[in-house]
């Protein structure tokens, strides 16, 4: 009976981790192979044999990238890195701004602050196309980087994280600090922004993750290949200037490597940001 | 709240020894002991307001106008929206995202689920790199992904028609198949969120105790058992949650259609943004009002099934 119930727990210890491992297998290797085939010598990717290995790594596409005049790679990655820097930046300065008075303190319409912010939940930037383009458009922001930055920063994700961490926060601290005479503004800035800043940490870090990825809002309102960034810029290189599919990968790559450094790096950090959202929204 | 304190103090006394005194007075003398509040509010509301609510009421207003690039044009009342279900090309694009969305939740889920129990086994070992292995897809771009999976599916080269030949099968043109090129996409789209899923469910899972399991081992419940017994009840408000996520992200889809298929082949993979992006910008026909309309049909279907779902999970709770 002993032995049974051991081999069947061997057994089912085995399946566990045989369906773990090949789901694993299953979602890495596109990055793999992403990354294999712009090392490739062109001769051994464009072939019916699977190559799994390469014989010769080379980074010759890399080289033709950057030295193509009509493809300003560099300026790219520095576009992407603007707009997701600025938009991180005006999304988290924002959200912890009001996170503090509309979680913590009787502020009369607050309610409907915290109502209007949510519903923007709603409204991802590819059902209001023609409205962001509208109002960008209005203010006489289409092709610059601040047009870009500011629908980028509407993210209610990372507002909602602050929030529910300064929510539970014990209040003691601020009440005594308010009794004592201190104002709201020090009560913020000296209590509840080092007290939440685990989710500070977090929200930014997801505002970033998903600014860098965005694609639709540039795509709308980018208008000369010297505002692209690099997701706009590797539609563009394909579909514009027809290139090799190991051109457009290697511009795939570069565009993904910065995402995941960041998250791999921080994971903790992330997978925290995403489960306060996900077990009190 | 030294400040607020004074105020309901002031407002109170004044009512008091005033009786005549209207009661708004203590609402506007609150909303001015509030006013660093409100300073602190503002500009995420400005934020939001301009760059996200007023978009989607300028549509709104746009689709029911004859409207052309920047010119309003006449009121057409719901004309736009009657031209809409006249119109192939928006119910193929109307179908597919249904179809995309509804076959995206429910493979998404089931794979999730099935990773988020077995990573969760009290002896499996390294959770964090399955985890963040499984999360890999989910901060990679959809361009990227898009341009991955475009490269795989390739029909003479690809990686996967390539090794099915190893077993003397001759894969399809994946992206260009007519009933192919749809499900195809739903693929890089389930791999692209298991990881998502896969981690919201894993940290509800994380809250069951292990008490409920002992108990029904006691009383004979096998694995399966306790797994529609115990695990999937209580994790009712996460799969809610996972819905919602589904809902409000997969209807939405966009960089995946262009990168990948550009709507081909034969509209199969057309979904409503990508066809209203090109109604408004690239078919130079410019009909602004039309694909206004197409564009509150989408903001339509995200709030209904968001609220439908909402109901039957997180609210019945």
């Amino acid at each position: 009976m002993r032995r049974q119930t051991t081999f069947v727990s061997v057994l089912s210890q085995v399946a566990t981790y045989g369906i773990l491992g090949t789901t694993a297998f299953l979602m890495a290797f596109p990055f793999y192979w992403m990354v294999v085939t712009t090392l490739k010598p062109a001769a051994e990717v464009y072939t019916t044999e699977i190559g799994l290995i390469p014989s010769t790594l080379t980074l010759f596409m890399y080289r033709k990238l950057l030295s193509d005049p009509q493809l300003p790679v560099v300026r790219f990655f520095f576009n992407s890195a603007i707009i997701s820097l600025g938009a991180t930046l005006v999304c988290v300065v924002t959200a912890t701004l009001a996170a503090y008075p509309l979680s913590r303190r009787k502020v009369p319409g607050g309610k409907l602050a915290y109502f209007l912010i949510i519903a923007t939940m709603m409204v991802p930037g590819e059902v209001v196309l023609i409205g962001i383009f509208m109002v960008v458009n209005a203010f006489n922001m289409v092709n610059t980087y601040q047009g870009m930055i500011f629908p980028l920063a509407v993210n209610a994700v990372t507002f909602l994280i602050i929030y529910n961490y300064v929510l539970q926060l014990p209040k003691e601290m601020d009440e005594a600090a308010l009794v004592d005479g201190a104002s709201i503004w020090q009560v913020l800035w000296h209590i509840i922004i080092p007290l939440a800043q685990p989710a500070i940490y977090s929200a930014t870090l997801l505002a970033f993750l998903s600014a860098w990825q965005n694609f639709t809002i540039p795509y709308l309102l980018t208008q000369s290949n010297n505002m692209y960034p690099l997701s706009v810029g590797a539609l563009f290189t394909e579909t514009t200037l027809y290139a090799t599919m190991q051109e457009t990968l290697s511009l795939s790559t570069i565009l993904t490597i910065p995402t995941l450094l960041v998250f791999v790096l921080t994971q903790r950090f992330v997978f925290s940001g995403i489960t306060t959202g996900a077990i009190k929204g | 709240m030294v400040r607020s304190t004074e105020g309901e103090r002031a407002g109170v006394a004044s009512t008091l020894q005033v009786p005549l005194l209207r009661p708004q007075s203590v609402v506007i003398r609150s909303i001015w002991a509030e006013r660093t509040s409100y300073l602190f509010i503002l500009p995420i509301l400005l934020l939001y307001v301009v760059f996200s609510i007023w978009p989607i009421i300028q549509t709104f207003h746009l689709s029911f106008y004859d409207a052309k690039i920047i010119r309003l044009g006449p009121f057409v009342g719901l004309k736009n929206y009657a031209s809409l279900l006249n119109s192939v090309g928006f119910k193929q694009a109307f179908g597919n995202t249904i179809v995309f969305t509804a076959l995206s939740i429910l493979i998404t889920l089931v794979i999730a689920l099935v990773l988020a129990v077995l990573v969760n086994a009290p002896r499996v070992k390294f959770k964090t790199f399955f985890k963040v292995i499984f999360f890999l897809p989910v901060v990679t771009s959809f361009v990227a992904a898009g341009y991955i999976w475009k490269w795989m599916y390739e029909p003479s080269f690809g990686v996967l028609n390539t090794f099915l030949a190893l077993f003397g099968i001759k894969g399809p043109n994946w992206l260009s198949t007519i009933d192919l090129a749809l499900p195809s996409m739903i693929a890089v789209n389930v791999w692209k969120w298991i990881g998502y899923f896969m981690v919201i469910l894993l940290a509800n899972l994380q809250l069951i105790e292990p008490e409920y399991y002992e108990a029904a081992a006691i009383d004979g419940a096998n694995t399966l058992q306790q797994f529609f017994r115990i695990t999937l009840p209580l994790l009712r408000v996460a799969i809610g949650l996972c819905v919602v996520l589904g809902v409000v992200n997969f209807l939405r889809t966009f960089a995946l259609v262009f990168v990948m298929t550009q709507g081909g082949p034969a509209g199969r993979t057309e979904v409503i943004a990508t066809f209203v992006y090109k109604e408004a910008f690239s078919t130079g026909l410019l009909r602004i009002g039309f694909s206004a309309a197409a564009s509150m049909v989408l903001f339509a279907l995200i709030m209904i099934f968001t609220i439908i779902s909402n109901r039957l999970t997180i609210r019945g709770e």
